[in-house]
Order: C-alpha cells, then structure tokens, then sequence
C-alpha cells in the first residue's frame, strides 16, 4: 500500500492551493480527482468537436498572494480582464458600465444625473465593505468560546473596522446585513443601475434582490475580486486550474484523476486512508476533502462514524443549486442591440431592474422554473480566439433560476435561454452550430455537487464565517481526526480565490502542528 | 397666544408615549402629553365606530408587555385586566384544522395527528425558543451602546451585550446566529414537516412586517414575538379586558396619578428649536408650550422630516431618516356580527377555540405567495389573517348575542400601485371576508357593519408613517444599535433636548412600553 502525507480529494483551485502549499513545504502529497479532468467543475474543456467551453465559473481570480507564492504566471497562469460590464436592455437602449468610474459615471449620467453623482461614493463604500471582509478571508473563523488565536483574528478585524472610521464602520456592518434591493434604494433611482448592481448579489444564490442580507453575496464576490468586472485566464478559467496543477507538481504532488468514487477509510475514529472504486487503498496521515460538506460526510465518510447531531447539522446546509450554464458554439461574433464590439468583451447581464430578479426567483421558490430568467452572458472568444476554430466563437451563459428540485430539462433551458436572448440579438438562433446545457443535476452527478450548488452551500449569512459549513467546524476541521475540508463549503466560500485551500493549510499548520509539537 | 413651561413634553399619547410620561413625571418631572387625536393610545385603542359594537382598529393583543411596566406603574390598579388567549385555531382549506391550547400535552396530541414527528419536536421547539427568549431578554432592557464610541460607558454596555451572548451554551449561540440571519420558513423546515404547523409558526416571523417567511431576516421577527412568551405553549398572548384602548387608559391613569398632564386633541405642527436645542412645540392653532426637553413618541419620519425643521439636523442624519424603511403590508379589519361565524372546520364540543385566535395561515406557502402577491405594490389574492372575536373573551365587546371579529391581514401594499382610494378599499376588503368566508360560510349573512383600515387609513389616523404598526421595518440593519440610525439608537437625537420614545427605537414594535420606558432611563441619566 502506497503512503502520502497529505491525500488531497477533489481538485478544484482550493484543493490544488491547498496541494502545491502542502507539496511547496515538502510533503509527500497526492490529489485524487474523481472525474476524467483535473479541476472538477472548474474546467475548459471540448464540446462539440472543437470548441472550447467552461464547465462552471467563466470568471474568477485566484488571490494575489498565491498567484505570487506559487509562481503561477510561469506555469502558464495568463490573466485576462473583462472591463466591463453591461446590461441588456428590453428598450435597446445601450448601457455599457466601464470599470472606470469616471468613465462609468457619465454613462450613468444619461440613465440619471443624480445617481451618477453618488455612483463613485457607493462604489466606495462597496470597497471599504469588501475590503473588510477580504481581511475576514483571510483568517480561519472563530470557535465559541474563542481561542486566544481567535481573539486576536477579531481584534484585528475590529480595529481595521474603527480604522476606517465611525461613519463607516457603522455602515459597513449594516451593508454586510442588508437586503441588495433596500441598499440600492437608498443610493440610486435608476432601475437600470439597481437591476445591474443588484445582479451580482443574486448570482448563485437561491434568493431574490428583496431578501435579507443579500448584500453579503454581492460583497462576497466583490471580496474575491470577481464582482462586477471579472477576469478569466487565457484558455478558460480551466487555465486557472492548470497553472495550480503544474505548480503544484512542480512542488512533488502527485495527481490523478479518474479515480471514480473515493471513500474515506476511518480506522477507530481516524481518518487512515481512502479507497478508489476499485478497492484500491491509499494511506495517509492526513486527508483534505475539496468536496462538500454533505458529499464528504454522507457520501465519502460512513455516516454511522460520525455523531447523529453532526449528521444533522450536515443534513441542514442549504444547498438548492439554481445555476445552469449553458454553452454555445456559433459561426460568428453574434450582435447584440447597444453593445459594442469593445463591450463583448465585458460580462453582460439581463437583469434590467430588481423586480425583474425577483420575478425570476418568484417561480424558483415554489421549485418551479422561471421563464423570465437572470443571464449572465460572455463571448470569451472576443479576447480568447484560441477558443474556437478561426472566425468562430463560444458564448457562455450563466442562467438562473434553473432550481435543483424543478429538475428542467437542458432543452428546455437552452430553448428559453435562445429565445430570451433573441430578442436583443435577433441572428443568434442562425449563428448557434452546437450547444450543451449543464443543469445543477449534471453538476451533481458529474462532479459530486451536492444539489448542483457551485458554491459549496449556499453563501448566505446563516452559511458564513464561523457557520461555515456548520456550526463548531468552521476551523477546516472534522469531527473525525485527520480529516479536513478545504473547499467551497468553508470559510471563505464558493469562487474561484483559492483562499480556503490557503487557509486550511495554513490552520492545520499552525495550530494542528503546534498541538502535535506539544504532545 | 397661551404659553406653558414644562420640564417635558410628549409628542404623542401612543402606549409608549404614556409610558415614558408616566416614568419621568414618577421621577418627579412635570410632564405634558400631547395628543393629536380625541383620545389617548395611538395605535392602541379601542373605538366604537358603529354603535354598540367595540372595534380594535389597530392593535388587537398584547404579548410583549414588560413585567417591569406593568409592575412600576401599577397598571393592574389602575384597571389592566389582562386575560390569556386560551388557543389557537388554524381551518384548513380542506376542512382539517390544527388548534393548540393552553395545555402543553394537549397540544402535542393535536400535532401528533397531524405529524408524529412533529409532536416529538414540538416539544425540544418549544423549550428552544423559550431558552433564547429568556437569555434574551436583558437585551430589551438595554440601552444600546454605540458600537463606534469607546466611552466607559459604551464600553460598559458592550461588555454587557457580549455578556448576553457569553452565557449561552456553543449549541445557543450557534442557534442565536443562524436564527437571526435565516428565514422563518428554512428556520421552521429544521424542526416540523407539516404545513399546518410549519403555516401557523411562520405567522411570528411576518407579522408586521413586509417580507414573506421565506425572506431571511424574518427568523429574527419570529424570536421577537418569541420573547413575548412566558411559558413555553405556542405564543402566549393575552387580552386586555375591554381592548387594547383599556391599556392605554390604564397606562394614562397611572401616568395622570404620577401627575402628568394629557391634552387631547392637541395636534403638534412642530417643534420648537433655539439656539441649536429642542424648546417647546407648537399645536396647529398655534399654542406654544415650551419645556426643558421634548421627546417624540412618533416614527422617524414624521419626527424629522415632518415636525423638525430640517436645518436644525445634520445633512448625515436627515439622509438616515430618509433611507429608513417603513413601507407596510398591514391592515385591520372589522367585522360587527349579527350572531357567530360557523367554521366548516371547527368539530363540535370544540367551540372553545373561537375564544382565541383564528388564523388563515395553512401552510408557509400560502403566506409566502400572499407576499408575492404585493410586494410588486399590490394586494393578497388570498391574504393571511389573524382574527380574533373579542366579544367571545369579553362580552363588554358587543351588545348580547351579537359580536365583533377583529382580522389583523397581510399583505397589502402601503405603496399600492396608483394609490388606495375608496375603491381599491372595498375591493380589499371584499376580499378579505370572501377568503374567511371559505372557512365560514355564514359569515357573509351575519355583518352588519364591516371596517377596514388599510395602511393610509392607519397613517392618517394614527401618524404612522406608510402605516407602519412597528414604526418601521425590524430588517436586521433596523435593529438595536442602528434603529432608527447608527449612532443615534440610544433615544437621544442630534437636535439638543429632543428625544425619541416610540416603536422605532430599540427594542423595537408591538405593545412592549420597552421604549418608553428605556427611553426614560436615557432622558433621567441626562437630567436626573
């Protein structure tokens, strides 16, 4: 039987983080990925022959410090903005927001004079409000009561809160609770602009704009700097993985993938080892799930291992996957109403004001399927031609709300989507050669996600910080010893930063190194 | 022109308004209250609008009433007769009903018809809700402290608030956290399976306000009417003998006995401000009274933006004031009755349950999609009500044999599109007695006088800002330390000697005096 350090399961951008740390710092280590491709459901990968199209995310940046720390601009890592972002309009009216904000408020201005007065102050307190919680990111979530390490995570957050002032601190702690619709009301009048701010705090999640709290979902993906203008790497976001994968082979880790159903293997309460489908048994003196909480604990681990309270807190996560993306190959560069070939290579949004998004949720609440969807649109081979053959390009469309229990068929989507966005590109039925639908329930049985949610859980309030994934485990610890998460489903959530591989490598560094030191 | 120097005056005659009066003249101020209306209560009063037949046109029970008001103002002597709502009687459209009594077990057995699992639950439900009610309490007692001010006595507050949290087991706090961020729905989904049940809980999480139970936030509406409870069987809510009008009459008996004066009819145009300090107030037909400190038992809005001249408050404040939310789904029916409404649903020997409350409320569903209904700015196609026939608790209410029914409904939008007028009003109205018509058939045949008041009728009645019955929204950037705005919760306002007392202030709505009374002690640390 072959040993490891460290088996890492699962090899999202967290697991392979957390394998090129662990390898960087000369462990023996080993990533097992179940399905055929290196990154799960963040990958690039072939469709129709010989186009290329993203599984999940289309976008997102790992974070700075690991792009650094690993060196991944040498293996290959080749970062590619989308600078702006623009909004679908029933009435064709163009409306093309640059990552600029000089420049963006004067396209505000045209929609609303005063909202372009107050747009850069908003913005401004959006970045006080995710820089804090960037701070927050970057630290394992207390435990109750705290340790003397989490007493000093928390003063550090309070003073970087007093430090931006009263006035502020008070206002980012109300942002962090806020329904997105009742803070945009405060700021602008525009219904463009509030449908297209109040978007991305909807994105991924299984809640309309007028729901409470659902700030913190904008602010999350403003935090990992994958808000309102997004970035991808050259060849897809599954480049992102690659670049993570060869660094960390570079490091020693070793990977493989097709490793079909792993479970854990537990010998008196120890998480000893795993086993492939094969009946294959690694070991290990340590094990990091990249997958869910619910996939790890019912699906990897046999639940009798584990306390009934722990089972049923694994059993509350909420996940409602209500993401499909859909994929298209078309003969040419498509044309839409009022964008601009410069703004293709932006992200667009269909969410022309907060009622329209929370209409599109209104069905999904009763687990029905909305016909009045949320789409976020890109055309990645606008600034990628290596994606598709030469004149050729790919479309990608995130569309939501397709939940996870109305189980609707990929046609279905594919049809709606089309028709939807016919009406402001009236060639794209005659442009599209190929397509493929990925709904949550492929999500689910492709890549182990539980209920199809993308985000390890849904990135609520109730399923954040130190409630991440469930109450007393958001330390990146298990209840079984040696074993430990480091996905989407802990602090600091779902997207593409890396940070929670960072940080469980970092925890179980620390504080699990300096406990066996002690023993 | 009259003028008269006090040490306080009261800027309305609500509950807490009366209660804050009550508390300072006790600590030996001369106080006048100052109502605009013909009588005092605000919001909660009884009034005879068709003859012989008592209406509660706006609050209807009393739940969170604190022990400390009802015991320093002896409102017991002075005529509060609180009697408990014996249960809860929930008709089910397809002819079932859930009840629940006085009686724990005897409420665990009606649930077990409908769950088993349920019945088992419901008992680990109930002692969880009561453990974090209890831990809670201090919290409504307090202060807030400015979370921004590092003086010892912020500082002291604080240390208290973490106090709070500290004794709670890791189980508790874990709960607390996921309690106040969730939805009453996905919160209820945890503990119970069936509708009924999951329906008539999730009621707690939206009355008053406008979100359906599915939002998040509306976990923490559900614990606020949980502190209410006193011991463990579902809500406990209790009824005033005579309406809830007899417990601002208790409350101002008190208050008049501690030597406050009350004027009625005394609609205050503003307030008087010199030399960047609250003086005095005018009345519309220009009487002046002048004190030491003026105190507003009004919302926000109408405070601010109505009463005080705008240039006396800092830019920063006004802005507050105006991004407060306060838009209401909230309206109140009345129904004078010719004899009693036949439930399809209600078993005979069963007729107890009429003595308490009736709630349409059969499933989380049916509220969520009443919500749905207006939050585009429209009305319930099948509202949720909580109705009441107080004449069955006190027959003082209505003259023999006859009855009044009183329905708290939800949703309706207090920004209707185009606007209420008489038209929209009885259209709502019909459809509120059409939906509880499905449950008693007879209904129809036995009004003999109906009475709605929609969220206008309650701001124009009673100075509630969009109607609001809780002065404004309990969204969680509405609570505690930032109500009604940050820095300013602790019922003291920018504007020097003027101080807020009402529902918009922590710890927030319902008939609780908690305001009123908190907002005293802040007053009586300021000038004892």
């Amino acid at each position: 039987m072959t040993t490891y350090e460290t088996i890492v399961l699962g090899s999202s951008p967290n697991a392979l983080t957390a394998a090129a740390y662990l390898a960087r710092a000369g462990q023996r280590v080993l990533v097992l990925e179940s399905s055929l491709h290196i990154g799960g459901a963040v990958t690039t990968t072939t469709f129709a022959g010989e186009f290329q199209g993203d599984t999940s995310f289309t976008s997102g940046r790992l974070d700075d410090s690991i792009v650094k720390d690993l060196k991944l601009q040498q293996h290959g890592l080749e970062v590619i903005e989308r600078n702006s972002i623009s909004s679908l309009l029933p009435d064709g009216r163009s409306f093309t927001l640059p990552s600029d904000r000089t420049a963006a408020t004067e396209v505000i201005g045209s929609f609303s004079p005063n909202d372009a007065d107050r747009y850069e102050k908003f913005m401004a307190l959006v970045d006080l409000a995710s820089d804090f919680l960037k701070s927050a990111y970057t630290m394992t979530p207390q435990a109750h009561p705290p340790t003397a390490i989490d007493a000093q995570h928390m003063m550090t957050l309070v003073s970087k809160l007093r430090g931006y002032g009263n006035r502020e601190m008070t206002e980012v702690m109300r942002l962090l609770v806020m329904s997105v619709r009742d803070l945009l009301e405060e700021w602008f009048e525009s219904p463009q602009l509030k449908g297209l701010l109040g978007s991305v705090a909807v994105r991924g999640l299984p809640h309309g704009p007028f729901a409470g709290a659902t700030t913190f979902n904008l602010l999350h993906h403003l935090a990992i700097g994958d808000g309102y203008f997004r970035a991808t790497a050259k060849g897809g976001v599954g480049s992102i993985t690659k670049a993570l994968a060869a660094a960390a082979k570079s490091h020693g880790a070793e990977l493989r993938t097709g490793a079909g159903k792993v479970t854990v293997v537990i010998t008196d309460g120890v998480a000893t080892g795993v086993e492939l489908a094969s009946g294959e048994q690694i070991s290990a003196t340590q094990i990091i799930s990249d997958y869910d909480a619910r996939y790890t604990f019912h699906q990897m681990v046999d639940p009798p291992e584990l306390e009934p309270e722990f089972n049923r807190a694994v059993k509350r996560i909420r996940y409602n996957g209500s993401v499909a993306r859909i994929n298209l190959a078309l003969s040419g560069s498509p044309e839409f109403a009022g964008i601009t070939k410069e703004a293709l290579r932006g992200t667009l949004t269909l969410a022309p004001s907060i009622a329209y998004l929370e209409k599109a949720f209104d069905a999904a609440k009763y687990g029905e399927f909305s016909d009045q969807p949320f789409l976020e649109v890109t055309v990645p081979t606008e600034s990628d031609p290596t994606l598709a053959p030469s004149g050729k390009h790919v479309m990608s469309v995130w569309l939501q709300y397709a939940p996870y229990r109305s189980n609707t068929p990929g046609d279905r989507l594919l049809e709606l989507t089309l028709d939807r966005l016919s009406q402001f590109a009236p060639a794209l039925r005659s442009q599209v050669l190929h397509s493929q639908v990925i709904t949550p329930q492929d999500y689910e049985q492709q890549f182990n996600l539980t209920e199809g949610n993308l985000y390890g859980g849904d990135m609520t309030l109730t399923q954040a910080f130190y409630l991440r994934p469930v109450p007393g485990f958001a330390q990146y610890r298990s209840p079984l010893k040696q074993l430990y998460l480091c996905g989407a489903a802990t602090h600091p959530g779902g997207g593409i930063s890396g940070l929670g591989g960072r940080n469980a490598v970092n925890e179980i560094g620390v504080r699990d190194l300096a406990l066996a030191a002690k023993d | 022109m009259n003028n008269h120097k006090y040490d306080a005056i009261v800027i309305g005659g609500g509950h807490n308004g009366l209660v804050n009066a009550a508390y300072l003249a006790k600590a030996g101020k001369r106080v006048l209250v100052l109502e605009r209306r013909h009588t005092v209560g605000g919001a909660t009063v009884t009034e005879e609008i068709y003859p012989g037949f008592k209406y509660l046109i706006a609050s209807y029970l009393i739940s969170l009433l604190r022990p400390e008001v009802i015991n320093d103002l002896d409102l017991a002597r002075h005529g509060l007769e609180i009697m408990p709502l014996e249960s809860t009687f929930v008709p089910l459209p397809d002819g079932n009903y859930l009840a629940d009594w006085p009686d724990h077990d005897a409420t665990k057995m009606e649930i077990a018809r409908h769950s088993k699992r349920d019945a088992e639950a419901y008992d680990e439900y109930a002692r969880t809700m009561r453990r974090l009610a209890v831990a809670l309490r201090p919290l409504l007692d307090m202060i807030p402290p400015d979370p921004t001010s590092v003086s010892p006595k912020d500082l002291e507050t604080m240390a208290r608030v973490r106090g709070v949290l500290d004794q709670l087991s890791q189980e508790d706090f874990y709960l607390l956290s996921r309690l106040m961020t969730m939805s009453a729905a996905d919160f209820l989904d945890e503990w119970f399976e069936s509708p009924a049940l999951k329906g008539t809980k999730a009621t707690s999480g939206v009355i008053g306000s406008f979100m359906g139970p599915r939002s998040p936030g509306s976990g923490y509406v559900l614990l606020h009417h949980y502190l209410g409870e006193v011991d463990g069987v579902f809500r406990t809510w209790g009824f005033a003998r005579g309406g809830t009008g007899a417990l601002s009459q208790a409350i101002a008996s008190a208050a008049r006995e501690a030597g406050v004066e009350i004027k009625l009819d005394a609609s205050v145009a503003r307030v008087n401000v010199k030399n960047g300090a609250a003086t005095g107030v005018t009345l519309e037909n220009g009487d002046e009274y002048s004190a030491d400190i003026v105190v507003s038992n009004a919302d926000p809005k109408r405070t601010f933006l109505k009463l005080v001249d705008s240039q006396h408050l800092p830019e920063e404040f006004v802005h507050d004031v105006k991004r407060y939310r306060i838009s209401s789904p909230s309206c109140k029916v009345n129904l004078a009755l010719d004899g009693l409404p036949e439930f399809t649903a209600l078993p005979k020997g069963k007729e107890a349950l009429l003595r308490g409350s009736i709630e349409i409320a059969p499933s989380v569903d049916y509220l969520e999609r009443a919500y749905d209904d207006a939050k585009y700015g429209g009305w319930a196609k099948k509202p949720f009500m909580d109705a009441l026939i107080p004449s069955l608790i006190d027959p003082g209410m209505a003259p023999p044999g006859k009855h009044v029914m009183s329905m708290f409904v939800q949703y309706a939008s207090s920004d209707l599109e185009g606007g209420w007028n008489e038209e929209k009003k009885a259209q709502f109205l019909d459809t509120v007695i059409d939906t509880m018509a499905e449950y008693a058939p007879n209904l129809k045949d036995l009004i003999l006088h109906k009475h709605i008041m929609t969220p206008w009728d309650l701001e124009r009645t009673f100075g509630l800002t969009g109607g609001h019955i809780f002065h404004g929204e309990l969204a969680l950037q509405q609570l505690f330390f930032l109500r009604p705005s940050p820095q300013w919760s602790n019922y003291r306002t920018p504007l020097k000697n003027l101080y807020m007392c009402g529902s918009s202030t922590h710890p927030g709505g319902c008939i609780t005096g908690a305001p009123g009374r908190n907002a005293a002690l802040a007053i009586l640390e300021d000038r004892p």
